[in-house]
C-alpha cells in the first residue's frame, strides 16, 4: 500500500514540478483555460467538446512542442475542454431550448419548461450541481476502475488474449454505435487498412503508399481524424442547414426572467437523483462506444419511474434536469475507462486524449502503465521507477484540478453565457471548417495534412450519407498499428500455428462473444 | 411513395457496398498487394525463422472483409419478409453537387492563397516599394507572408457562408475578416516555428 501512496504523491508532485525541478503552475493554467474555453464552447449550438479538443490539439502543440514536458500542458487543457464542455451545454438547452452540445438535448425537456415558469437562475445551478458531481463520481470510479482492470488484464491476458479483446471491442462497438453494425465493422476494418498505409514492421521499406514517397511516414494521424470527425461533420451539418433553412439557433432570443437562487436544502435533495443518474452514466460511459445520448436517456427514464409523480416529468421539474445532466456528465470520466486501463477509445473526447499522447512524449495508453514497479534509488545514476504509472497519476490529479476549476470559475461562467447560444450555426460551421484546416496544415506539414484531412473528410461524409457510424473506423484507425504488433507477436510465439487466437480459452470465449455480436448484427440486419 | 423509393434506393446502396469491398479486396489481393508491399504474407527473418511479413495483417484484415460483405449482401438479397436489409442512408445527386461546390471553393481558395503572395510582392516590386526576388524571399516577411492566407481564408469562410445560408450579409463578412486576422495573430504572430499556408510547401 505504501507503493501506491508514492506513487500517488509522485504524481500529483509532477503536475507542479518544472523541468528543472522548480515549483511550475502552468499545467494548472492550462486546465483552466480548457475548463473556461469548454464552458464557452459547449454553449455555442453547433461545437462541442471534441470539435474543440481536435482544433485545440494543433494550436497547442505549436505552443508546447512534441517533448515529454509538453504532455501536462496539453493534456491539462483538452481534459478541461472535455469537462467543460459537457457543463456549458445545458446552459442554452435550459435558455432557448437549444441544446450546445447534442448531449444536453434531453435538459430542454424539463430546464426550458424551468426557464419559461421564471426558475431560469435555478435550473442552470442545478444542471451545473448535478454536472460537477457527475462527474466527479465517475472520475472517481475511473481512479478505482482503470488501474483494478489494468492490472488484472496484464496479470491474465497475454497476445492472443489481447488481440481477441480487441477484436471484441471493435465488434461489441460496431453493434452498439449506429443503426448499421455491419456497415459499421466493414468501416472499423476499412479505418484499421488505411492506417496501415506507409507504416512497415519487417524493414523492408513502407507500404501501400502507390508509389507516393509523401506516404512513406505513414499518413498524418491528426489531419486523418479531423477530416474524419469533425469536417465530415461540419459539412454535413452545413447541407443540412443549407437543404432545410433550418438554424438550430435561430431562437427567439428573450432570455427568461432569471429567478430564484438553487438553496442548499434543495441541492442536498437532489443527491439521491445525482447518484442514481451519476451511477448509469458511469457504468455506460465505460462501455466503449455507447455515448452520453443513451446514458442520459436511461437515466431521465429511470428517475421518471423512480418518481412518485412521472407526470410531472416534461413540465419543468428539476429531477429531470438532474437525471440527464448528472448521467451525461459522467459518462466523460467513465469513457477513459478503457482508453487508460486498455488504450481503447470509447468516444470522441477519448480519441483525442489518445491522439495527443501518441503526438507528444514517450507516454502510452494501456494495461502496461499500472504497473507497481518498486521505486528504487541507484546511487550516482537515477531511481528506478515506473514513469508511466507517475504520469497516469498526474492525469489524475489533473481531473480533479479541472473538476475544482469547474465547481468555482465553472459555476460563475455560466451565468452568462446566454447570448452565445445567438451565434448561428450557419456562420459557426463555416469558421470551424476554417480553423480545422489551417490546424491540419500547421500541425502535418503543409499541403500533405490539408489533403489528407480533405480526403478523410470526404470519406467521412460519404460514411455519414450512408448511415455508416464514424467511431468504429476511427477506433479501427487507431488501433490497427497495437492490434497488429499483437497479432503478429502472438502468430510468432505460437510457432506460426494457423489456429494461435484458438488455443487459449479467453480468448476463446472472447471471439466466440465477437460472433454472437456478428451473429446478432445479420440477424437484425435481416430484421429491419 | 417517395419513402419507398428512398427504401429501395437505400437497399441498392447495401448491395453495391458489399460488391464494392468484394471487389476491393479482390484488387487488394491481386494486383494492389503484391505490387505495394515489400515483403510477403510470411518471410524468413535473419536468424532464418519465418515470421509473418508486411502482407500478413493487411491479408487478414481484407479477408475479414469478405464475410461481412457477403453477410450484407446476403442480408440485402434474402432479408425477411417485410424488412429491406440493414438500414442504410444514401447518397444522391445533391449530395454531389453539394460536394461539388464544396470542393471548388476549397480549391479556388487554394488557388487564392497561392497566387495572392506573389501577386502582392509583383506590385510591390513594380511599384517600387520592395526589391524581393521573388514571393520566396518575402515569405517571412509580414505582411507579405499572410496576405494568401488572408485573401484565401477570406474567400473559404465568405464562400461557406453564403453557401450554407445562401446569402452574404456585411456582418458575415466582416465575421470571416475577424476570423482570418485572429487566425494570423494566434497562428503567426503568437506561434513560432509555425508557417501558415502556402509558406510551409515552397
Amino acid at each position: 500500500m505504501d507503493l501506491v501512496f508514492q506513487y500517488i504523491q509522485l504524481g500529483i508532485t509532477s503536475v507542479f514540478e518544472g523541468p528543472e525541478g522548480g515549483l511550475t503552475l502552468l499545467p494548472v493554467f492550462m486546465v483552466l483555460i480548457g475548463v473556461l474555453t469548454g464552458v464557452l464552447i459547449g454553449a455555442i449550438p453547433g461545437m462541442s467538446g471534441p470539435f474543440a479538443m481536435a482544433i485545440a490539439l494543433p494550436i497547442l502543440v505549436s505552443i508546447f512542442g512534441y517533448g515529454n514536458d509538453a504532455l501536462y500542458p496539453v493534456l491539462g487543457c483538452l481534459l478541461g475542454i472535455m469537462k467543460g464542455a459537457t457543463v456549458g451545454g445545458a446552459v442554452p438547452a435550459i435558455l432557448f431550448r437549444t441544446p450546445g452540445t447534442p448531449d444536453a438535448f434531453l435538459t430542454t425537456l424539463d430546464g426550458y419548461p424551468m426557464a419559461a415558469k421564471g426558475h431560469a437562475r435555478k435550473a442552470i445551478q442545478t444542471a451545473h450541481f448535478s454536472s460537477v458531481l457527475g462527474d466527479n463520481f465517475s472520475d472517481l470510479a475511473l481512479f478505482i476502475a482503470a488501474p483494478a482492470i489494468a492490472l488484472t488484464v496484464e496479470r491474465i491476458l497475454g497476445l492472443p488474449e489481447k488481440s481477441a479483446l480487441i477484436i471484441l471491442s471493435l465488434c461489441f462497438m460496431a453493434a452498439v454505435v449506429g443503426k448499421a453494425p455491419l456497415k459499421g465493422l466493414l468501416g472499423g476494418l476499412l479505418g484499421m487498412f488505411v492506417s496501415l498505409i506507409g507504416s512497415a514492421m519487417s524493414g523492408n521499406g513502407p507500404r501501400l503508399t502507390m508509389g507516393m514517397p509523401e506516404l512513406g511516414n505513414g499518413l498524418p494521424l491528426t489531419s486523418a481524424v479531423l477530416g474524419v470527425l469533425v469536417i465530415s461533420e461540419v459539412l454535413v451539418s452545413m447541407e443540412d442547414i443549407r437543404n432545410n433553412c433550418d438554424d438550430a439557433s435561430s431562437s427567439d432570443g428573450k432570455r427568461p426572467e432569471m429567478g430564484p437562487r438553487l438553496t442548499w436544502v434543495e441541492r442536498t435533495a437532489m443527491l439521491p437523483g445525482i447518484l442514481r443518474g451519476a451511477s448509469i452514466g458511469t457504468l455506460i460511459g465505460s462501455l466503449p462506444g455507447i455515448g452520453t445520448t443513451t446514458a442520459a436517456t436511461l437515466s431521465y427514464d429511470s428517475a421518471k419511474r423512480a418518481s412518485k409523480t412521472p407526470e410531472a416529468f416534461g413540465t419543468g421539474v428539476p429531477a429531470g434536469v438532474v437525471a440527464t445532466e448528472s448521467a451525461n456528465s459522467a459518462v466523460s470520466g467513465a469513457n477513459l475507462i478503457p482508453v487508460m486501463s486498455l488504450g481503447i477509445p470509447g468516444n470522441s473526447a477519448a480519441v483525442f486524449i489518445i491522439l495527443a499522447v501518441e503526438t507528444i512524449g514517450d507516454f502510452a495508453f494501456g494495461p502496461q502503465v499500472f504497473q507497481f514497479t518498486p521505486i528504487r534509488e541507484i546511487e550516482g545514476f537515477d531511481t528506478i521507477l515506473n514513469a508511466g504509472l507517475v504520469t497516469a497519476f498526474g492525469i489524475f490529479t489533473m481531473m480533479m484540478i479541472a473538476n475544482f476549476w469547474n465547481w468555482t470559475f465553472g459555476a460563475m461562467l455560466m451565468g452568462v453565457l446566454g447570448h452565445l447560444a445567438k451565434i448561428p450555426k450557419s456562420v459557426m460551421l463555416p469558421v470551424i471548417l476554417m480553423v480545422s484546416l489551417t490546424a491540419a496544415y500547421t500541425q502535418d506539414g503543409g499541403y500533405l495534412g490539408l489533403l489528407t484531412a480533405s480526403v478523410f473528410a470526404l470519406i467521412g461524409y460519404v460514411l455519414r450519407r450512408l448511415d455508416v457510424s464514424i467511431l468504429p473506423f476511427v477506433i479501427g484507425f487507431l488501433l490497427a498499428p497495437t492490434l497488429e504488433v499483437l497479432v503478429r507477436g502472438a502468430f510468432t510465439a505460437s510457432g506460426g500455428d494457423p489456429f494461435f487466437l484458438l488455443k487459449s480459452p479467453i480468448a476463446l470465449v472472447m471471439l466466440a462473444l465477437s460472433v454472437f455480436l456478428l451473429g446478432r448484427m445479420v440477424v437484425q440486419a435481416r430484421k429491419t | 411513395m417517395e419513402n419507398e423509393a428512398r427504401e429501395g434506393q437505400g437497399g441498392s446502396w447495401n448491395l453495391w457496398l458489399g460488391l464494392g469491398v468484394l471487389g476491393f479486396v479482390a484488387l487488394c489481393l491481386t494486383v494492389w498487394f503484391p505490387q505495394d508491399i515489400g515483403s510477403g504474407f510470411m518471410q524468413k527473418n535473419l536468424t532464418g525463422r519465418t515470421v509473418p511479413g508486411d502482407a500478413f495483417f493487411p491479408v487478414l484484415l481484407v479477408g475479414l472483409m469478405v464475410p461481412l460483405a457477403i453477410l450484407l449482401v446476403f442480408s440485402q438479397l434474402r432479408p425477411r419478409p417485410g424488412a429491406s436489409g440493414e438500414p442504410v442512408g444514401h447518397v444522391g445527386a445533391g449530395n454531389l453537387v453539394f460536394l461539388i461546390q464544396v470542393i471548388l471553393l476549397t480549391g479556388m481558395s487554394i488557388v487564392l492563397m497561392n497566387l495572392t503572395g506573389p501577386a502582392v510582392v509583383w506590385l510591390t516590386n513594380k511599384a517600387g516599394l520592395t526589391a524581393f526576388s521573388g514571393y520566396r524571399a518575402a515569405s517571412a516577411t509580414f505582411p507579405f507572408n499572410v496576405s494568401g492566407f488572408v485573401a484565401g481564408g477570406f474567400l473559404l469562410i465568405c464562400g461557406f457562408i453564403r453557401l450554407t445560408c445562401r446569402r452574404l450579409s456585411l456582418l458575415h463578412v466582416l465575421v470571416a475578416l475577424g476570423v482570418v486576422l485572429m487566425l494570423v495573430l494566434v497562428f503567426d504572430i503568437l506561434l513560432e516555428n509555425v508557417h501558415l499556408p502556402p509558406n510551409a510547401d515552397l
